[in-house]
This record gives C-alpha cells, structure tokens and sequence, in this order.
C-alpha cells in the first residue's frame, strides 16, 4: 500500500522553558491542523525520544502525548534508536500504513535537554557507545574528532571544506525561523573557534537543542481524497554497523548509510542522479563527507569538493541542508529525524517560504550513534 | 552504567593485560575481536580462542579532548586513539607522550591506567 505524509510541524528549537510533554503536544497538535486531520481519524501514534528518562526522569511518554492529543484509543508506541530515533519514527510509521494496520499515523519525535549542562548532556549521549570506548573518555565528539583527522590527512582535504560546511548550514538557517541559531557566520570564525576534540572546532559541532517535530501519514488513496498536496514515501530503509567504531574497516566509510540509501533507492526505482534536495544527518561537519560519499552523491574522499566548490549549497546542483541542517537548526535527539522529514516534505509540497528549491525527489539520511544504526528515508512529490 | 561492578570478560581482559597477558579472541577463519564476544559478527563463527595481543600497535587516528563530559572533568586534556594491533583495532587513552606530538603512526604499547577523575581502570597506550 502506498504510504502519504499529508501534514507536518515542528516547534521553535533551542532552548525552551517548556519540557518534553508541551513541546511534543505542541508539535503534534499543529500537525493536525495543517493535515486538516481530527484526534479521532488517527490510528496509530508513534513518538521517536532518545532519553526522556535519562534527561527528565519521565518514561511513557507516548501514553502521556495520547491523552495530552486527545488520541485515545489509538495505539501508542515510542522509538528509540538514539540519535537516528526520528527517521525509525517514520519507518514505523510507514511500515503501519502499509501494512494495513493504520490508515492514519501521528509520528512526533522530541527531546528536551538544554536543563543538563554541556558536560551532563554530552554525558548521556556517549552512553550510547560500546562499553569499551565509553571506559576511554570516548564521546561522540572525540569519534567526530578521531574520524576527522583520518579523512583530511588520508584524502588530502583542507580543514576550511569542515568550516564550509558550518558556514553553509548557518547560511541556510537564517532563513528557518525555527532554527535555533539564525545567524550567518564565517570561515574565519569557524576556523578560530575553540578546538573541542581536535582537528575539530566548537562550529564543527551541532548544539544542544529542545524541540520537537511531527508528521501525518495517511495511505496515498485517501491522501489523494483529503489532501490538495502531499508527498509519497517512495523508498525507506534502516540498516546497522558496527557498534564498536574501531572495529570497522574503513572509518571513513559508514557501512549503515550506504546500505539503507543502496535499498532505499531500490525501493524506489531511483539513484543519487535523481536527488533535488537532500537532508543530511550533520551532527558534525566530517558527517556531512561521509554521507555525501555513503549515499553515491560523490566518491570516497571526494565530497568534501562539494562544499568548496558551492554544489551543496542552496542555490547549488543539490542542495544539502536546506533546513540550516541538525549544525544550526539544532539537534534535539529524538525530533531531529522527523524534522528532517518535515523540511523534505516542506520542500515537495512547495510550503518551505524562503528557503524553497525546486525539488520533486528528496532524501533524508539520519544517523544513531555515530552510525551505529541509519535510516533513510526517499520521498516524492505526489504527481 | 556503574564502573563499580564486575564486567565479566572485559575486567578478565584488563586484569590481562596488567599481568602482560593480553589478549584479543579469534574465530576459525582469522577474524580478531576484543572480549566480551561470542560470535564472530563477520562469519558467525561460535568457535572463538584466544590469541596473544602484539607487543606494540600502531595509531590510526586520534584526537584531544579538551570539553570532557563529567566523568573525565580531572582527565582533560586526554588523548582518545584507535590502535591497530594487527588482528584488532583498540580504543584507549595516549599518555606519557605531549598530546600535540601523538602522530598518526606513532607506536605504542598497551597497559593498564587510572582514570584520574574516578580512580577506574582504562587502557591506555605508552609510545615505545
């Protein structure tokens, strides 16, 4: 069955006072407004969080966005697949309407963490690494750090391709007003910002951001019965590497993107030559390289041309990022995938205002762990 | 996770390598892996032994860490690498060389350390 996102939302990110209940009621409501959809007409309600209880204490909140919704009796499950719980939201979301169990699918995905401090946040999130890195002080920004040095130094890259990634995304944030940093900055700032895991910068890294996003799928039929316009799942799959970072081949390729985009274009019937715009999981700018490369946009070690040479800029052959990306639209763990979605879907159905390009084929590529586990996600304008 | 309690395979594998007996675990068909392990994830081979570590590896990336999460607050600035021991690959913190002379390249051996903020076990590589 042909699977429709019909609506889409997603909350002002940053830092916000409200916690992860509010944010994900907030979300989710507006989402059924703009699918013109009512409480009763949704099924299935599906909430991607990474770490409610490690950040908040709180547990179950899929039951609490039910009753907050007004959704009962649907059925009601969270997704967690750390930093990639997003883009899962949307495979379980796809995979309950077509399979026939749901005809109309709520997924809003959230987090709040901007009450930890730096250290506390960076804290839980490495606990999602294998016990025998996490032991070694080893964090997402160290892997980030450690992947980036073996790409410049083995692909010969400048260190300015990383800050041209951060200027970019920054560039597209400004026209997001939901991004938490609305502001442009330059490779010179980049380049001079504090080192956090070297080579790596502070404007390497993506920030600690509450938030949440939402999305309505629905079957095409009764997408094409309800909705003037919307977008098809044409292709989604998700795919793991391994665990332990230092026990893959090659780190500079990420086993998870190559294999769920090889099966998401199958699915689709499509290639990387098809793309019009494209969402990538930028938690760090190496990550940006590494996705470009793993989803056939470019060659090993040759994507960070694309970044000097201005092909994934917005006015660019294939804009990457669109939304300001997870770099300065901020990355509230469990909604960063589903926002992902919101800006492809936005960008289909023509509704991203200013940061609008002409885009019939989209991608989202969203990352767990540092790459751990993927989810891509390939959607189309509906003809 | 609570560094406090036992961890199985991989306090035995520390206390090895303390006592210079490392070791790493390999399958039937030659692939290396790092204890706790059961199955070989490459061929799914259950028949797992275990093999000497070489005396010396070689860094294949590293990095600084200079904004340390809670646990590693007294540690920073540390140097996280990944060393090729040949059959395996191993994370462990760099000490007794200046973390702006760590090269990729640099050979080291591994030992056992302390963490300086909490006092718990880690590996950690020494140049040789």
């Amino acid at each position: 069955m042909g699977v429709a996102v019909i609506g889409a939302s997603m909350t002002k990110f940053g830092q916000r006072d409200a916690w992860l209940g509010e944010l994900l009621s907030q979300a989710g409501e507006e989402c059924l407004d703009d699918a013109g959809v009512t409480p009763d007409d949704v099924e299935h309600l599906y909430v991607s969080n990474m770490a409610s209880g490690e950040f908040e204490g709180q547990t179950g909140v899929m039951n609490l966005l039910a009753h907050d919704l007004g959704l009962m009796p649907a059925y009601s499950e969270r997704v967690d697949q750390t930093s990639s719980s997003g883009g899962a939201g949307i495979y379980e979301a796809w995979q309950s309407v077509a399979s026939g169990a749901s005809d109309m699918t709520l997924l809003v995905g959230g987090e709040k963490m901007t009450h930890k401090t730096t250290g506390e946040a960076t804290d839980i999130i490495a606990s999602i690494t294998h016990p025998t890195e996490y032991k070694h002080g080893v964090t997402l920004p160290s892997f980030a750090g450690m992947t980036a040095r073996h790409y410049l130094e083995r692909f010969d890259a400048p260190r300015e391709s990383l800050a041209r990634v951060a200027v970019k995304n920054h560039k597209n944030g400004v026209d997001n007003p939901n991004a938490q940093f609305q502001k442009e900055i330059t490779v010179e700032k980049a380049l001079e910002s504090p080192i956090i895991a070297d080579p790596l910068r502070l404007y390497d890294f993506c920030p600690i951001t509450d938030g949440s996003a939402a999305m309505m799928f629905t079957t095409e039929e009764k997408a094409a019965e309800i909705a003037d316009e919307y977008a098809v799942v044409s292709g989604i799959s998700g795919a793991t590497d391994t665990h332990v970072v230092h026990e893959r081949d090659d780190p500079t390729i990420m086993g998870g993107v190559v294999q769920s985009s090889k099966d998401a274009y199958e699915m689709a019937g499509l290639g990387p030559e098809d793309l019009d715009v494209a969402e990538l999981h930028d938690m760090f700018t190496i990550l940006e390289f590494l996705q470009l490369e793993g989803i056939g946009v470019a060659e090993q070690g040759t994507a960070w041309e694309l970044a000097m040479d201005g092909t994934t800029a917005k006015d660019g052959a294939l804009p990457i990022n669109t939304s300001g990306g997870l770099k300065s639209k901020g990355h509230p763990l469990g909604a960063s995938g589903v926002a992902q979605g919101v800006e492809i879907y936005e960008q289909l159905v023509g509704e991203a205002g200013p940061r609008q390009v002409d885009a019939e084929t989209a991608l989202a590529c969203n990352v767990g762990g540092f790459g751990n586990c993927v989810i891509t996600t390939i959607m189309e304008a509906a003809e | 996770m609570t560094d406090a309690a036992p961890d199985g395979q991989y306090d035995a594998w520390l206390d090895a390598i303390e006592d210079d007996e490392g070791y790493y675990l390999v399958c039937a068909n030659g692939h290396g892996w790092l204890p706790p392990r059961r199955i070989c994830p490459e061929c799914r081979s259950r028949d797992l032994s275990e093999e000497l570590l070489p005396a010396s590896g070689e860094v294949t990336t590293h990095t600084t860490i200079t904004v340390p999460t809670p646990q590693f607050e007294d540690d920073a600035p540390y140097v996280t690498a990944v060393a090729d021991f040949g059959p395996v690959s191993i994370t462990g913190m760099v000490r007794g060389i200046d973390p702006e002379d760590v090269e990729i390249g640099t050979v080291v051996g591994i030992e056992v350390g302390e963490r300086v903020t909490t006092g718990d076990r880690a590996v950690v590589f020494r140049p040789r």
